[in-house]
């Protein structure tokens, strides 16, 4: 039995969505999750879930108010005593539909927007919604939730950092996430047109320091700098098969949100197998645990236990080996992949403007499960 | 000292002022002002933010502080100081009622944990 018990849970209930984020880390082959596991189905995993010794459920997708089951998901989650969070973009949810997750028990509520305008927030998610996020932002508030704002950080509306804070003030959110764009799935399809400069870092970071110190104790800001222009790869899920587990819509059991892009990897699935022994006993799941699996510069590194080698999707998409060290890492063997990116992306920034692709079930009709590295 | 800790705290502070106005004794008076907020700390009725959940977790035979990212893990005590946590109960009471539970002193033991808890953002602390 493995001696770490899953802390969190994320539930992709769908992944449908109703906005076209060329940032999404979603798989380009959406339509084969299309086979969604069904409510009876979602509370035997629950329930699995929270005897493997879950405690904290994120739903997420996908946009999960897609799923017309979920005020019966959430009330099945609150009623085994997990911790629940709803990962939203907010466009379907009225002041009526909030109250009635509330009544159902539902525990936190976090709302993406995609910038601190309605023209290039709905530029972004390739839809209007804007103004119905910002709604749904105070309906939620005034029900009482607690709320974290999210936005996903990128080229194109990092220099809105301080109007985006000002925003999450202004609605009162209790957290606000600014994460910046993490290159899987349809991110890393785009992240020619995604990764922001050295200079737009450089002058983000003074206004989120600004804003930590001003707001301390009313609002938490959490700032996650792209990892590409990090010294260290990201302590990715706190460490592979440790913390936390994520079940795809179709019912697919993953170590972390991305490992079903990892080609060869062999992914259970929960229509045939339980939690526990796929937690416990999966190839997948023990592949890469603790540090037995680790190559050099990882093998002897004294930080093995900080990073735990980093990303192994981001090594998977990256160097086509999953088992290599994070290439974010400055004594990776392949840090010239991560360096040529970076080194373009500043080099050029003026003319290298490629189109955005908008995600969607069909927008890459030849997209497969493996990879879009170019 | 006088029974009533706000009052305390009040009188604390102000001679405070007074060592560090008057006397221009700067250390005493920081030293009254901590001594002030120390009382002031044992008046406060401590609960828990509205989207903190305690729980007990019988996979880990643990109390668990659930928020929105994340949790903590909490030791016998924790659990049982934040159990009392009820928006009622004063940091005094709590450290009175564990200190019974437990036959020996716990007043330190309970203002440090809910000092910490407090600057995570998990538990709020009201007045008289």
């Amino acid at each position: 039995m493995a001696s770490n018990r899953p802390f969190g849970l994320l539930a992709e209930l769908t992944y449908r969505c109703p906005l076209h984020c060329p940032y999404c880390s979603n798989p380009l082959n959406l339509a084969s999750y299309g086979d969604e596991l069904t409510l009876d189905e979602w509370t035997r995993v629950l329930t699995e879930a929270r005897d493997l010794g879950v405690l904290q459920l994120h739903l997420s997708g996908g946009e999960p108010l897609q799923r017309r089951d979920l005020l019966s998901i959430v009330a099945r989650a609150h009623e085994l005593g997990l911790y629940t969070n709803l990962i939203t973009s907010a466009l379907s949810l009225t002041p009526a539909k909030a109250e009635r997750l509330k009544t159902a028990g539902l525990d936190h509520v976090q709302i993406s927007i995609q910038a601190a305008d309605a023209t290039l927030s709905d530029r972004i998610a390739g839809t209007p919604s804007y103004h119905q996020k910002i709604a749904a932002a105070r309906a939620v508030k005034a029900l009482g939730f607690p709320l974290t704002l999210n936005v996903v950080l990128h080229r194109h509306n990092i220099d809105q950092i301080a109007q985006i804070l000002a925003l999450a003030e202004e609605v009162e959110a209790e957290r606000v996430e600014l994460a910046n764009t993490q290159y899987y799935g349809w991110a890393l399809h785009n992240r020619a047109a995604l990764l922001p400069t050295w200079d737009q870092l450089q002058r983000a970071e003074p206004v989120v320091r600004a804003a930590q110190a001003r707001l301390k104790g009313r609002m938490q800001i959490i700032y996650v700098v792209p990892d590409y222009y990090s010294r260290y790869p990201k302590p990715c899920m706190g460490g592979w098969g440790r913390q936390q587990l994520t079940v795809a819509p179709n019912g697919d059991v993953l170590p972390c949100p991305v490992a079903g892009q990892i080609a060869g990897l062999s992914i259970e699935n929960v229509r045939q197998r339980s939690l526990t022994w796929i937690w416990d006993d999966s190839p997948a799941f023990n592949r890469f645990r603790g540090v037995d699996w680790m190559p050099e510069p990882c093998r002897s590194c004294p930080r093995q236990s900080v990073d735990f080698g980093g990303c192994r999707c981001q090594a998977f998409l990256l160097t086509g080996d999953a088992a290599a060290t994070d290439p974010v890492c400055y004594l990776s063997p392949h840090h010239a992949v991560v360096e040529d990116a970076v080194r373009a992306v500043n080099h050029d920034a003026g003319s290298l403007q490629p189109e955005l692709v908008y995600r969607g079930f069909k927008t890459l009709a030849t997209a497969g499960r493996g990879n879009p590295r170019s | 000292m006088l029974g009533n800790c706000s009052e305390e705290a009040t009188l604390l502070n102000f001679l405070g002022w007074a060592q560090h106005a008057c006397a221009g004794d700067n250390e005493a008076g920081l030293a009254t002002h901590q001594e002030a907020l120390a009382v002031a700390f044992q008046a406060a009725r401590p609960r828990l933010v509205p989207y903190a959940r305690l729980r007990w977790d019988p996979v880990r035979e643990k109390h668990i502080l659930l928020a929105p990212e994340g949790g903590l893990v909490l030791n016998e005590t924790g659990g049982a100081i934040l159990a009392l946590c009820d928006g009622q109960r004063s940091v005094a009471d709590i450290a009175a009622e564990l200190g019974a539970r437990y036959n020996r002193t716990v007043d330190q033991d309970v203002m440090t944990f809910l000092n910490r808890l407090a600057s995570k953002g998990l538990v709020e602390l009201h007045g008289e």
